[in-house]
């Protein structure tokens, strides 16, 4: 009788609670091919089978702990659900998400569903038979803007912006991807710092004093030029090293623009001169360069916003989406 | 696990919800609302224990809970250990988390007649639960709740309107319980937060005599189309919740408190 309170074990016990958590995703979704692998998750192509439309779905694990499912999991997926509801056309889309738990309820599988997309950014500069036309450069970078912004805007910052989060399609629309390590913020908050890709990675995030979404401008000033030249800005192995790739061509930054509370002293770098904008940033037009150099500004607060940067001459007259350009097929 | 399908934005049809899965499972309604209210009561009084607010965790709770029972039946998932499974995940997505074993030992001190298991099954149970719930609630854990508006229009009636600030905060003092009491009821599955913030200010306009403003339709410049029949439905809800209550008095009384 329903009055009677049962434990859920009991009931479970009786075999009269069905748990059908990944039966059910799989009832719903036909997983296919893996089409990429991440930090913390593997991205699956899945069929939804009531519609047959196709899917990315990303599948994360985490233990359970104590304390259930990890308050930060529950702000990550909520605050991608909110800006899902608001759809940015600039943003990859989430549709669903799923959770199953496994190993006697000690591992927590949550999968997130979200629109395919042909290829991820890095694919796509890697896999393009040669320089593309420098409109179309444009119109990529104006939309990675356009997401950031939004983002930006709805106080979450990516702080793991790079060519493999960006996805890309055919129709050459751009979409930010994998919240997965995004926070929301308080701009005087900082973080852990161990999960930017070094070579995105700003000055103040590699000398571990507190940052903010200027982060992710900077993230894009080093996308911007590797969408022109097909290479990275800076390259560096280790955080050593992506400091030093980084001053040896911007110059060692000023007593002035040394990080606050940085962990690594100035002196301990040698002087360097900046080098010259054709040098830095290749076949970028002069606007695009200008833009570059404010997005690689060493003091944050002084880095353009992105709002900003979509004022800027270098997109005056982009149009948002072009005509198809007649692109190769790459896949 | 039942799997109707879920409104996107959670409000659902009338008669969806006179078709609960609790009630094509066999239970009437009286029942079902009686067990609910119990579950509610819970969350409120633990809420209140912790320091939340209605207008906050514990109302966010709330939600998740009337939603869970829109997917499963009480039969299936009692709900008592739903209410406590709910707190849980609210104290989290809110940003003012209790550990597992402190709702769990409230549950027990305050509640030991519903809660007949010791603390360790009941924290496995309210471990177990929650899973249910992220699953059933599809991680929607946003919850906008009916008080910022009733904030905002008090706002407006203030500044826009010039009405004297003590009549406004008396409605507001009125407007407030109002909704405080009408997650008894099924409301929050029937009309969005606007609507029953509306609905309740003109409830509460009227319960404090002030007539002559509801004249002005002040409230559609907040939402469109709604008539004031429309709102008689949606107060007679939390009237009759008092009714019930009070077996028989009438609700202003109780509205006040
Ligand atoms: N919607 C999608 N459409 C197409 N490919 C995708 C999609 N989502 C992810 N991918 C591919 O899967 C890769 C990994 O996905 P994602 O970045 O979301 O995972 P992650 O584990 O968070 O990775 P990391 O934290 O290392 O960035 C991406 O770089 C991309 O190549
Ligand atoms: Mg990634």
């Amino acid at each position: 009788m329903f009055t009677v309170l049962q434990s859920l074990k009991e009931l479970r016990m009786a075999g009269e609670i069905v748990e059908p958590w990944d039966d059910n995703i799989h009832q719903t979704y036909k997983q296919e091919n893996v089409i990429g692998k991440g930090a913390y998750g593997v991205v699956y192509t899945v069929t939804h089978l009531p519609t047959g439309r196709k899917f990315a779905m990303k599948k994360m694990e985490m233990r359970v702990s104590e304390e259930g499912v990890p308050q930060s999991v529950i702000r990550e997926i909520s605050s991608l659900a909110v800006l899902g509801k608001k759809n940015h056309e600039n943003i990859n889309t989430l549709h669903e998400s799923l959770c199953s738990v496994s190993n006697n309820g000690t591992t927590l599988a949550i999968y997130m569903v979200m629109d395919k997309c042909d290829w991820d950014l890095y694919t796509f500069l890697r896999d393009i038979p040669r320089d593309m036309p420098d409109m179309q450069c444009r119109v990529i970078a104006m939309q990675i803007f356009r997401g950031v912004d939004f983002l930006h805007a709805n106080n979450i910052v990516h702080r793991d912006l790079k060519p493999q989060n960006v996805l890309i399609n055919k129709d050459q629309t751009v979409k930010i991807a994998d919240f997965g390590l995004s926070r929301t913020y308080s701009s005087q908050a900082s973080f852990t710092t161990t999960v930017v890709t070094l070579w995105y990675r700003s000055p103040e995030l590699l000398l571990q004093t507190s940052y903010n979404s200027a982060v992710d401008i900077w993230a894009i000033g080093c996308m911007l030029s590797e969408i022109y030249n097909r290479r990275p800005l800076f390259s560096g192995q280790t955080e050593a090293q992506q400091l030093v790739a980084t001053f040896t061509k911007l110059g060692l930054p000023s007593p002035q623009e040394w990080p606050r509370g940085a962990v690594i002293e100035r002196a301990t770098y040698p002087e360097h001169p900046r080098l010259p904008d054709n040098l830095l940033f290749g076949r970028m037009p002069q606007e695009g360069a200008d833009l570059a150099k404010w997005c690689l500004d060493y003091i944050p607060e002084r880095r353009c916003s992105a709002a900003h940067a979509l004022l800027t001459r270098f997109f005056h007259g982009v149009t948002h989406r072009p005509a198809p350009t007649p692109l190769r097929e790459v896949n | 696990m039942s799997r109707s399908r879920i409104p996107a934005d959670w409000i659902f049809e009338e008669d969806a919800i006179k078709n609960s899965p609790s009630r094509k499972a066999g239970m009437n309604e009286r029942d079902e609302l009686k067990l609910k209210r119990e579950a509610i009561d819970i969350m409120k009084k633990i809420g209140a224990e912790f320091g939340w607010k209605l207008n906050g965790a514990t109302g966010a709770a709330c939600v998740y809970f009337h939603r869970f029972y829109m997917l499963h039946s009480i039969q299936e998932f009692p709900c008592p250990t739903t209410s406590l499974s709910c707190l849980f995940l609210a104290g989290k997505s809110e940003e003012t988390p209790k550990k597992c074993k402190d709702i769990a030992q409230n549950a027990l001190k305050n509640f030991s007649h519903i809660f007949r298991v010791n603390l360790n099954q009941l924290m496995d149970d309210v471990m177990s639960m929650e899973r249910v719930l992220l699953q059933t609630i599809k991680f929607d854990f946003t919850i906008d709740l009916p008080y910022r508006y009733i904030i905002m229009y008090a706002n407006d009636f203030k500044s826009k309107r010039a009405f004297d600030a003590a009549m406004v905060s008396d409605i507001v003092c009125c407007a407030w319980p109002l909704v405080n009491d009408s997650f008894f009821t099924h409301l929050c599955l029937a009309w969005e937060p606007q609507i029953i913030a509306v609905s309740l200010f003109w409830l509460a306009i009227k319960l404090r005599q002030h007539e002559e403003i509801n004249e002005t339709k002040w409230w559609e410049e907040h939402v469109a189309e709604l008539c004031s029949d429309k709102m008689e439905t949606i107060c007679h809800e939390v009237l009759d919740y008092y009714t019930l209550m009070n077996g028989g008095n009438n609700g202003g009384a109780a509205a006040s408190g």
